[in-house]
């Protein structure tokens, strides 16, 4: 990945003049950019479309960024603000089905049994993946933005803080109770037992 | 520390926000108490399987960059009127919500380097200074004209009252289309941008995406080639503020203020 220094340097010679110039910028975040995307939308065909909306903006505004965070902390609260607009409408317009998309593509309804939380072989881990995936979707829009922002984009309590113009210590409460709700999520969904204990305990003597 | 500190505390480890002290006190706990070490393992493996990214599907950049250039080559002319589009008795208004790069204006803000040394360095995302800046941005200024669109009745609670039907969104832009006069902005006031520049002016920073209703005014700044728009909001007397940019922030003028402008 380009350091901040090079995306500066590729910034000015776009904000010169040089529109190709923004394709180094492209290549270098469409991995973040798509699976923020793909996170918060559950769905590739529209986190495709979205995250070229996320770019054309990020391009239109490129003279707005400032440089006092970096360039990727600003690319990616863009990103998940496009997303969070097409939530919001969509949700306006139609209910939103609650089903979800597997690896596969297919929208499935029930979910899957019997996960564990310390997957050992690939098709655990798999599963588990997808399961968090799934659970990810139903966790408020707002949460599930601060948890992405956090762990696909990587960025610092302070650096989301200033993004979203909140308090640190509001986001680190805000991450941690995201956490605590997709735990319950899976935990009521799939068919764990008491491994993982959760607000609602639904077997006593949680043994080791 | 109880358990629902420490487990607050396994959030912030995993984040990498802990001391080294702090984090040691975890462990300790976590050692011991088989539940805690539960949701440790829980966090971590919803940490581990969020890292794992797709790959990204093929054509992105060049689908992006298609887009790009498109913009970049388009004809340069006022975006916000159009033609009579389809029945001959429809207005279209339009608004483009962003710049264009068409046209460089010499000075591209890349603001830390031309910052006053003096001023605290600004964390928030806000286009707009927030410390030591009393006004909106100097590349405002350099636009030719703002126009103020009232698109409700804001009462004074901030209530919305006006219908908003057939505002629809293509492309990033408002589109306001009439069928019979009843879907255009109820008022629509011109005026230098400078009489912008202390109402609309930062006061303090605000999370984006408050409102899914339409703005209850929206500022268009426009130049010969592009413009800029900010969506307004009512909270009573304050004005919740959205810009093209994704920022979101309180401004330093009422809605007393505003209202005065829109009267003038």
């Amino acid at each position: 990945m380009l350091t901040q220094d090079e995306q500066r340097r590729v910034i000015d010679r776009v904000l010169s003049g040089d529109v190709n110039a923004f394709g180094l910028l492209v290549e270098d975040q469409s991995k973040v950019v798509y699976n923020l995307c793909l996170r918060m939308v559950n769905n590739e065909q529209d986190a495709y479309d979205l995250s070229q909306d996320a770019f054309l903006k990020a391009y239109t505004n490129l003279s707005l960024f400032r440089g006092d965070s970096k360039f990727s902390s600003w690319l990616y609260k863009l990103t998940t603000n496009v997303c969070l607009d097409f939530l919001r409408k969509r949700s306006r317009q139609k209910t939103v089905p609650l089903t979800y998309e597997t690896d596969d593509g297919e929208q499935e309804y029930l979910p899957i049994p019997d996960e564990t939380f310390s997957p050992e072989t690939e098709a655990e881990r798999r599963e588990l993946r997808s399961s968090v995936r799934r659970g990810l979707s139903q966790l408020p829009e707002g949460q599930r933005q601060i948890l992405i922002l956090r762990e696909i984009g990587q960025l610092s309590y302070e650096e989301i803080a200033g993004q979203l113009g909140l308090e640190a210590g509001t986001v680190k409460s805000r991450i941690f109770r995201a956490r605590k709700k997709l735990c319950d999520i899976l935990i009521k969904d799939g068919n764990l037992s008491d491994r993982i204990p959760s607000n609602h305990q639904e077997k006593g003597g949680a043994s080791v | 520390m109880n358990c629902e500190d420490i487990q607050e505390r396994l959030s912030m480890m995993l984040d990498e926000e802990l001391s080294v002290d702090e984090r040691a006190l975890v462990m300790e706990h976590i050692a011991a108490c088989p539940e805690c070490m539960k949701v440790y393992e829980a966090f971590s493996a919803i940490s581990a399987s969020l890292g794992d990214l797709e790959d990204v599907p093929e054509g992105l950049t060049e689908d992006v960059m298609r887009q790009v250039r498109a913009k970049t080559a388009a004809p340069k002319r006022k975006r916000y009127f159009t033609g009579v589009l389809g029945m001959a008795a429809c207005l279209a208004l339009v608004l483009l919500a962003g710049r264009t790069l068409s046209s460089p204006k010499g000075e591209m803000n890349m603001a830390p380097r031309s910052n006053d040394a003096s001023a605290p360095m600004v964390e928030s995302a806000a286009p707009y200074s927030v410390y030591g800046n009393d006004s909106l941005d100097a590349q405002l200024m350099s636009f030719d004209v703002a126009t103020v669109y009232q698109n409700s009745i804001a009462s004074a609670n901030g209530a919305q009252e006006a219908p908003t039907d057939g505002i629809s969104e293509a492309n990033k832009e408002h589109t306001f289309t009439s069928t019979e006069g009843s879907d255009l902005p109820l008022a629509a006031n011109t005026m230098a941008p400078e009489s912008l520049d202390t109402l609309l002016a930062v006061s303090s920073p605000a999370e984006y995406g408050n409102y899914e209703r339409i703005s209850d005014y929206t500022v268009v700044f426009s130049g010969d080639e592009e413009t800029y728009s900010i969506d307004v909001w009512v909270e009573g007397e304050r004005l919740y503020c959205q810009d093209a940019a994704g920022n979101a922030y309180y401004a330093k003028g009422t809605y007393a203020q505003l209202l005065t402008l829109m009267d003038e």
